[in-house]
């Protein structure tokens, strides 16, 4: 062998009972290089890394970790060997300090019964200095941090394991576009150090940014193993989904805007979440909400149909001042919120497909705040069967409970059930986060449908490419303030992505 | 998965027709009559009630300890209706309907303005109105209470006894809530996922406070029929009756986490531990180890149901 290769898996397989999760993937990791695993949910990215991680063992192949041929190993000894995996759930304990959590299981003794915490503290410090966590103290409770601290957290604690494997798993889904810098260059700086970074990502423009080599797996099969100097984020999105599908959808033909405002939203206020909130929305429009997380947009979003409280501000629907006090009045004036945490917020798990699919519209029907009428089984399900096909929803019966479905086909039970509750605004909060691209087109082509038939449609995301691409405006929102909202004519990356992390508006100078 | 299916469907009915089979071979003499069953039902009547309300409770991931102090405050509220001559019906209508509605309405209003657990609101609630009760009635139990009234509540229709009559009519009146009304569905669905509920369009908080209402109004029908059972009210009537309301609850399949449950379940819970008692009577097993049995068959039935009611 000509290179040495810190992982090398030829040929792997695997299959759980009857089902071939795996089936001859390829796969190297070299020192120093960050090697990007892409694939839609179900490809069999967890699967692989899994196997790497000795959490299961490959049914046909060979595997060696730095040239040592490995079977049957387990977590321990794979985390021996030098592999740590980050997961998407970051699995730190809130209560314990920073130290206590990166060194958990092997405290440095003092004492048989006593803990050295003065070697544990400097021994903290050293690798937290190696993630950039430099003006932190180590003794702060973990539930005090952000989100993007904690991640850090989770790499030093890989790095004090001496891990030189490291697997990240989705690691930027929940960070800011700055967190999300900063860990690239942390990356970086652990690549110096010849430390071989797996990194799992469903985001075209943070692999080509991060990413050294990128191989595709797709329904448990190798595609290809590419170069990322040497693609694009299209030529990547067809190996994934199998066809030429471009990455970044296809804006409609033309806006179907009408000229009669259906929302608009005057002087909201609500103290320390957002301010002065003034926008309109047209019959047939989709707009869109770009910022950073945590700008406030959800917050608007939560205030407009009533499930939080508003300090001030009006709210008209056709031009009539509206007093929305819960989303039950917001149903009954036809504004429906998709939310954008579907398993706290958008399904009840004891309820079956269907029994989740009517609910708004029995709601919508009944009347004393939903508490008259009676069910009706016929049409409840004919609403499920509408959505299913609607949607392409893939289950195997009506009567399954929504958990047992995949996140992508949650989500359509989740957007499903607004759809025949006679909702002329839709509100979607990041509609697309975390499925795979299949669902995303298909859920673009719902939200463009919907517009078409002159629905209103507010589009919170976080997704820029995808905001450009379907959206007629773009509202900019940046500590709850709405900085600028760019038609889309005039609407690029740049300026918005300026007016999102400063707060102010390009196009406000040159004026 | 079928195992869980069925568990979950015939489970509950299961345990009573197995612990009949037990117990009519064991004493078919005095267990296996007619009699003797609707002596079970006539005494698991009063549990049936208040476990119906308490079902309710727990479907919405909450809980009613207040139900034994409920039916207290109500049966001495009625009697001293009764006593100063108001007509029966209204009393019936006051002391136990409107009296069980308003106080549920007090518990789901603190639930959800103070936003505290049901388990501290009711717990609070419990020794309060257990208190009032003492108060009004000067801790002694009111005796003079017309006959008719006990004739009537406590009596036969057609030959079977009226509190059986009041529970199935109940119960039959609370499945129907459930199964065929949006109300119902609403009420599973709250308790499955408050927030996604919410912001379906449910009005989670109007729905807390009814449900404490028919938890209350179930409590209010106990008490009533519990003074006309003993031809007085006692101040301390269903001192610790919460306890045999959840246990029927939970031995009926009710989950504790919120959401599931059938009405019919928490009737046949409740007729377990009617069962049990008199089985325990019949074959003279002094009252401690009745207690001690009720408190194994709790944690036993959710035993079973965690290792036979899951993949």
């Amino acid at each position: 062998m000509a290179e040495s290769f810190l992982v090398e898996m030829k040929n792997v397989s695997k299959s759980f009972g009857g089902v071939q999760a795996l089936k001859n993937v390829n796969f190297s990791l070299r020192a120093g290089e960050v090697h990007v695993l892409l694939g839609e949910n179900g490809a069999g990215k967890s699967t692989l890394m899994k196997i790497l991680s000795g959490v299961h063992n490959l049914s046909a192949g060979e595997f060696f970790i730095k040239g040592k041929k490995c079977t049957n190993i387990q977590p321990k000894e794979a985390q021996a060997k030098g592999v740590s995996i980050i997961h998407q759930e970051l699995s730190l304990i809130n209560e314990l300090s920073i130290a206590e959590n990166i060194f958990l299981g092997r405290l440095p003794a003092k004492t048989k019964y006593t803990i050295d915490n003065k070697k544990l503290y400097q021994d903290t410090e050293k690798v937290l200095a190696r993630v950039g966590l430099k003006n932190i103290n180590a003794e702060t409770t973990v539930e005090n941090l952000k989100i993007s601290q904690k991640q850090l957290i989770e790499i030093a604690k890989a790095l004090s394991l001496n891990s030189d494997i490291i697997i990240m798993d989705e690691p930027t889904s929940s960070l800011t576009f700055e967190e999300i810098n900063k860990l690239f260059e942390i990356i970086n700086n652990l690549k110096k150090d010849g430390v071989g970074i797996v990194f799992i990502s469903h985001k075209l423009d943070e692999v080509m940014e991060v990413g050294d080599r990128v191989s595709i797996l797709k329904n448990g099969e190798y595609i290809n193993t590419v170069q990322i100097n040497n693609t694009n984020p299209d030529q990547l999105v067809s190996m994934m989904v199998g066809e030429e599908l471009s990455s970044s959808y296809k804006h409609k033909e033309k806006s179907t805007a009408g000229d009669k405002i259906q929302l608009k939203v005057e002087n909201l206020n609500k103290k320390d979440r957002f301010s002065n909130i003034n926008f309109e929305i047209y019959t047939g429009e989709i707009l869109g909400f770009f910022g950073l997380i945590g700008a406030g947009r959800t917050e608007i979003a939560r205030a407009i149909i009533g499930a939080d409280k508003k300090d001030s501000g009006t709210i008209k629907l056709k031009n009539k001042i509206v007093n929305i006090k819960n989303p039950y009045h917001a149903l009954k004036k036809g504004i429906g919120l998709i939310p954008e945490n579907r398993t706290e917020e958008g399904f009840c798990d004891n309820l079956t497909i269907w029994q989740n699919s009517s609910l708004p519209y029995l709601l919508k029907t009944s009347s004393l705040s939903g508490l008259t009428g009676l069910l009706h089984q016929k049409r409840e399900k004919q609403i499920a069967v509408n959505i299913v096909s609607a949607l392409n929803l893939k289950c195997s019966s009506l009567n399954q409970s929504v958990l047992e479905l995949s996140g992508g086909n949650q989500q359509k039970v989740v957007v499903g059930k607004w759809l025949e509750a006679g909702i002329d605004l839709f509100i979607f909060d990041e509609p697309t986060r975390g499925i795979d691209v299949g669902v995303k087109h298909n859920i673009y082509s719902i939200i463009e449908r919907l517009a078409n038939h002159q629905k209103s449609i507010m589009l919170i995301s976080s997704e820029l490419t995808e905001l450009l691409s379907v959206s007629d405006r773009i509202a900019v929102v940046h500590e709850g303030k709405i900085v600028e909202i760019f038609p889309i004519s005039s609407a690029n990356k740049e300026d918005i992505m300026y007016a999102a992390t400063t707060g102010k508006s390009k196009m406000g100078v040159n004026n | 998965m079928n195992r869980r299916v069925y568990w979950q469907k015939y489970g509950t009915l299961g345990i009573f027709i197995l612990l009949v089979i037990i117990m009519s071979i064991l004493s078919p003499e005095y267990f296996f009559t007619f009699d003797n069953f609707v002596q079970i039902l006539l005494q698991s009547a009063i549990t049936i009630l208040i476990a119906l309300g308490e079902f309710f409770a727990i479907l919405i991931a909450g809980i009613d300890l207040s139900v034994g102090s409920v039916l207290g405050l109500t049966g001495m509220v009625t009697a001293y209706l009764l006593s100063h001559g108001v007509n029966m019906f209204l009393s019936i209508l006051l002391g136990g309907v409107v009296l069980g509605a308003l106080i549920g309405a007090i518990n789901g209003n603190l639930v959800v303005f103070t936003g505290l657990h049901p388990f501290i609101v009711t717990l609070g609630g419990t020794t309060i109105y257990r208190g009032i009760t003492l108060m009004i009635s000067d801790a002694r139990p009111i005796y003079d209470i017309p006959r008719d009234f006990g004739s009537i509540i406590s009596g036969d229709f057609f030959g079977i006894p009226t509190p059986i009559i009041i529970a199935v009519v109940v119960a039959i009146f609370l499945a129907f809530i459930t199964r065929k009304t949006r109300l119902g569905r609403n009420i599973y669905a709250l308790g499955g996922n408050e927030e996604a509920a919410w912001l379906s369009g449910i009005n989670t908080k109007l729905l807390k406070i009814i449900v404490f209402i028919i938890s209350g109004v179930c409590a209010g029908l106990a008490g009533v029929v519990m003074v006309a059972r003993m031809g007085a009210a006692e101040p301390l009537a269903g001192s610790g009756y919460e306890t045999f309301a959840i246990a029927s609850a939970i031995i009926g399949g009710t989950s504790f986490f919120g959401g599931k449950g059938k009405v019919f379940g928490v009737v046949i819970g409740a007729l377990i531990i009617g069962l049990i008692n008199n089985s325990l009577n019949i074959l003279n097993v002094q009252t401690y180890y009745q207690q001690i049995l009720m408190g194994a068959l709790i944690i036993g039935s959710v035993t079973l149901d965690k290792f036979l009611g899951t993949e």
